[in-house]
């Protein structure tokens, strides 16, 4: 049998049941694609009583696609002598699948390892290959993979990546708003609207685009949830096929919708479209499109090695979690398909030392000038990696490891922290907006999500490689680094600010060059034993209190600009997902006069350019001349409708969506808007024209008056006399009480 | 993840909580005075998280007597400054060179009617050594 050499980036992989797996990738020499399948033997283990995998081995005898049972001894990172276990190698990925789940219930006191691994895991154990790899492979003549060798690292910090072909299609409008009138297709090489006809020639169009372009990534807008959706049921009932897939054997694969509670939130994914030999990455449904696009995605999938559909729609923790499992197939350490470790007994007094979190300081509350911003780099993941913090290792005595060999979690970040502070050292090399700057900050915020995440994890119940004790040592050495980090600054005269977890703002009369604050963080680094950064000096900086009560500091609320002329928000209406998108413009726009202060003196002219702003906000609103559609209140309904006892605006949106006949899941957004009268809501997704004269205006002005006074709060001007003007109007601000603030 | 032990705020409402009896049977103005005292323990929330003090409510007190006494020294500076303004000695103490130096010009003339003397802020060093007036000038070196 002949064999052919190919070279070429690994896309996508998939089950297949007679071969094992199919592989598609994009040829290195002639831009082609290609299809390939590769035998792909798995094997699991089980371990038990004797007795117990006695009678196992004797069930799987005889069991089809069964081809080997060994006894062997492997590792279980949580026991501390090697395990006598039953390894079941078994033909193809599909058959283990079919068999696991069918022993797991006749089985049921067994433990299970290496049982539940995704094959994209599998396989980057066993070749090293990743989504966007390069790789060599021998393929015989019906391109069946002999041997694979991957020639690159998912670490690369600059890899060669494979020119990607990416069609982007999209509803001209919010399709759950108005009904969409044509479909915007779009690549590198062509650009065109199709018209929703009733013939269905907008799905030849689409068709005529696969072929010609034959796109690696479909990009759309709610691609999931409508898009898709709509395309399907059209070719259906017009009878016009629609090859969405590059496999042409497979229909689209459709993962079910699921609501979940992550971090204190309840999170709504709906049902997922899943292609075959190219990806479909819908931006609506992909959760951190906003902070890391495309560029972070690839860069997601490329370390996580989880397949590029699923790295854009899935949270970091699922990839971080994908990653622990190849940490310890490659050390080949047996993965546990369920957690068995327990919370180890504390007495009342520990559980309350230890159960805590990070630090957080109330500020002092004001406006400041000549403010250092210095924060420890990735400070969770870096004690983890510098106190060696791992479920299966002991735990270190504050920040001093206590063994040497690390453990599966730090050995896992470690790679993940150094390929982000090299990604960061290239990004300084180009201007803020080159688009490789661009490209940089994107693969550099999706790392950083994963090494937040990891830290969650480790106190994670189900987390395979989760210990709460692992968690708490985690919080208990960033407690330790900030408050050795204060003493040093104070000891060197700075005035703290405040604190927050990672962060410190330090003052000192006579400071406010970065070459000032260079020993400090110097004498802070050799203290802890972490790398702290300054993020910047600010010319002003204000840090507010609570709405209810202004004696109370509230240490995530504050706003301030840096030298750069760079402003930094937190804990402002601009930075919450609900405000209306014309509130966050208006108080964005105030922050930015008030950015163009660059000295004390000139913050009087800048606070007068803020108040014309809103004053000229206040006006439009009034008069009527904001879109509707800039006034919409983007609320979450985080339960069950009927769960409700008072109903709040979200809620009453929702019903009214309910009523016409729309699903409402718990974790769902629902947008609507403030009227007068009754209802006193207007759920958006109910689509039609909105009359701006029947929107709530006194409430758009309450909620603007609360953006603006958080402004201008710092500057003196009291929020409840700012609410009154802007309510009824006539009443003297006093713009030049500032200079007390100060 | 989630957390057994309630959080430093949540600690911080429920003691706020059991004190309602108590603020309730205290008169009007006993009250307000109350509620103020109270907010003041939030200004150290991650301090007392900090100590992890099986019985937070101390950790609560200490920081509104904290605050209390950072006020109450606030107010014996003031209350220093203002006496300084009549007092000549007390001024020399407030460690405000430029008052103390304006002071001693007033006294150099009481004491020297005929030469009236002009001290800068900047050169102390220029008062004559042999004038003789109640406070030497070593003395006043010693002034904060």
């Amino acid at each position: 049998m002949s064999s052919t050499t190919f070279r070429g980036w690994l896309l996508d992989l998939y089950l297949n049941q007679q071969d094992g797996l199919t592989l598609w990738f994009i040829s290195e020499s002639d831009d082609s694609r290609v299809c390939f399948t590769q035998r792909f033997p798995v094997t699991f283990y089980a371990a038990g009583a004797p007795d117990d995998l006695r009678r196992l081995w004797k069930a799987l005898r005889k069991e089809p696609g069964v081809t080997k049972l060994a006894r062997q001894q492997k590792q279980d990172v949580f026991v501390a002598d090697p395990v006598d276990v039953l390894a079941i190698d078994v033909d193809t990925p599909a058959h283990q699948v079919e068999l696991f789940h069918r022993l797991e219930d006749k089985f049921p006191t067994l433990i299970w390892y290496d049982a539940d691994v995704t094959i994209s895991t599998r396989y980057i154990a066993r070749y090293g290959a990743f989504p966007l790899a390069l790789c060599q492979l021998e393929a015989d003549n019906q391109n069946r993979i002999q041997s694979l060798e991957t020639l690159n690292s998912r670490w690369d910090v600059m890899p060669a990546l494979p020119p990607l072909r990416i069609l982007e299609l999209a509803p001209d409008v919010d399709p759950t708003h108005s009904p969409a009138q044509a479909l915007n297709l779009r690549s590198d090489r062509f650009s065109k609207s199709l018209p929703l006809d009733e013939q269905g020639s907008y799905l030849h169009a689409i068709n005529a685009a696969l072929v010609a372009y034959d796109p690696d990534i479909l990009v759309t807008d709610w691609g999931d949830s409508w898009l898709l959706p709509f395309l399907l049921r059209q070719s259906e009932q017009l009878g016009i096929p629609l090859a969405l897939n590059r496999d042409p054997n497979r229909p689209v694969r459709w993962q079910k919708e699921i609501t979940y509670f992550s971090y204190g939130h309840i999170i709504y994914r709906p049902e997922e479209a899943h292609l075959f030999g190219r990806c479909h990455v819908d931006r609506k449904s992909a959760m951190m499109w906003s902070d890391y696009s495309l560029a972070g995605t690839l860069e997601m999938a490329r370390v996580t090695t989880l397949p590029i559909e699923k790295a854009a729609r899935v949270s970091p923790g699922q990839g971080i979690s994908a990653m622990q499992v190849i940490t310890a197939l490659q050390k080949d350490i047996l993965v546990p398909y369920q957690k068995r470790q327990v919370e180890e007994f504390k007495s009342g007094l520990q559980l309350i030392q230890s159960d805590r979190g990070g630090m957080i300081y109330q500020p002092k509350v004001g406006l400041h000038s000549d403010v250092a911003e210095v924060d420890f780099v990735s400070m969770y993941p870096a004690v983890i990696i510098h106190g060696n913090i791992s479920p299966e290792v002991p735990l270190p005595d504050v920040l001093s490891p206590a063994s040497e060999e690390l453990g599966v979690v730090p050995l896992t970040l470690k790679p993940i922290y150094e390929k982000r502070v090299a990604l960061k050292a290239k990004t300084r090399f180009y201007p803020p907006d080159h688009p490789m700057a661009k490209t940089l900050k994107a693969r550099s915020a999706a790392l950083k999500w994963l090494l937040v995440v990891c830290f969650g994890f480790l106190g994670y119940k189900n987390a395979r490689y989760g210990r709460i004790e692992a968690h708490e040592a985690v919080t208990k050495g960033g407690r330790e680094v900030l408050l050795r980090a204060k003493e040093v600054a104070e000891e060197e005269g700075f005035e703290v600010l405040h604190m927050y977890v990672d962060a410190l703002w330090l003052k000192k009369k006579g400071c406010s060059k970065p070459e000032h604050f260079e020993d400090v963080m110097h004498k802070i680094s050799s203290r802890t034993g972490l790398a702290i950064a300054l993020d910047g000096i600010y010319r002003w900086v204000a840090f507010l209190p609570s709405k209810t009560d202004p004696r109370v500091p509230i240490p995530n609320r504050y706003f301030g600009i840096f030298q750069s002329g760079e402003i930094k928000v937190r804990g402002l209406e601009a930075r919450r997902r609900d405000t209306p998108r014309w509130i966050a413009q208006v108080q964005t726009e105030m922050l930015t006069c008030l950015g163009q202060a660059r000295t004390r003196a000139e913050l009087p002219e800048a606070l007068r350019a803020a108040f014309q702003v809103y004053e000229q906000a206040v006006k439009q609103l009034k008069q009527g001349k904001v879109p509707p559609e800039l006034l919409v209140v983007n609320g979450k309904v985080s339960y069950a409708l009927e769960a409700y006892k008072s109903a709040t605006a979200s809620v009453r949106a929702a019903r009214q969506l309910q009523a016409a006949g729309m699903q409402i899941r718990p974790g769902q957004r629902v947008r609507f808007l403030f009227m007068q009268g009754e209802p006193d809501v207007y759920a958006w997704e109910l689509g039609g024209q909105v009359d701006p004269a029947k929107l709530d205006q006194h409430k758009y002005l309450e909620l603007l008056a609360k953006a603006g006074g958080s402004v201008l709060l710092p500057f003196g001007i009291d929020p409840q006399v700012l609410m009154e003007w802007t309510l009824k109007g006539g009443i003297q601000l006093p713009l030049d009480t500032w200079n007390k603030a100060f | 993840m989630g957390r057994t032990i309630a959080s430093i705020t949540q600690t911080w409402l429920q003691e706020e909580a059991a004190l309602k009896r108590f603020e309730r049977a205290l008169r009007k103005d006993d009250q307000l005075l109350l509620e103020e005292l109270l907010v003041r323990s939030r200004q150290h929330l991650a301090e007392a998280s900090y100590a992890s003090n099986l019985y937070p409510l101390d950790m609560y007190l200490i920081a509104i007597l904290l605050e209390v006494y950072k006020e109450l020294k606030a107010l014996q500076r003031q209350a220093a400054q203002a006496e300084a303004s009549t007092d000549p000695q007390v001024q020399l103490n407030s460690g405000k060179e430029a008052r103390f130096l304006q002071l001693l010009n007033e006294t150099l003339e009481s004491f020297a009617p005929q030469e009236t003397l002009e001290l800068a802020a900047e050169s102390p060093q220029a008062v004559p050594a042999d004038l003789s007036v109640s406070v030497s000038y070593t003395a006043f070196e010693e002034a904060p």
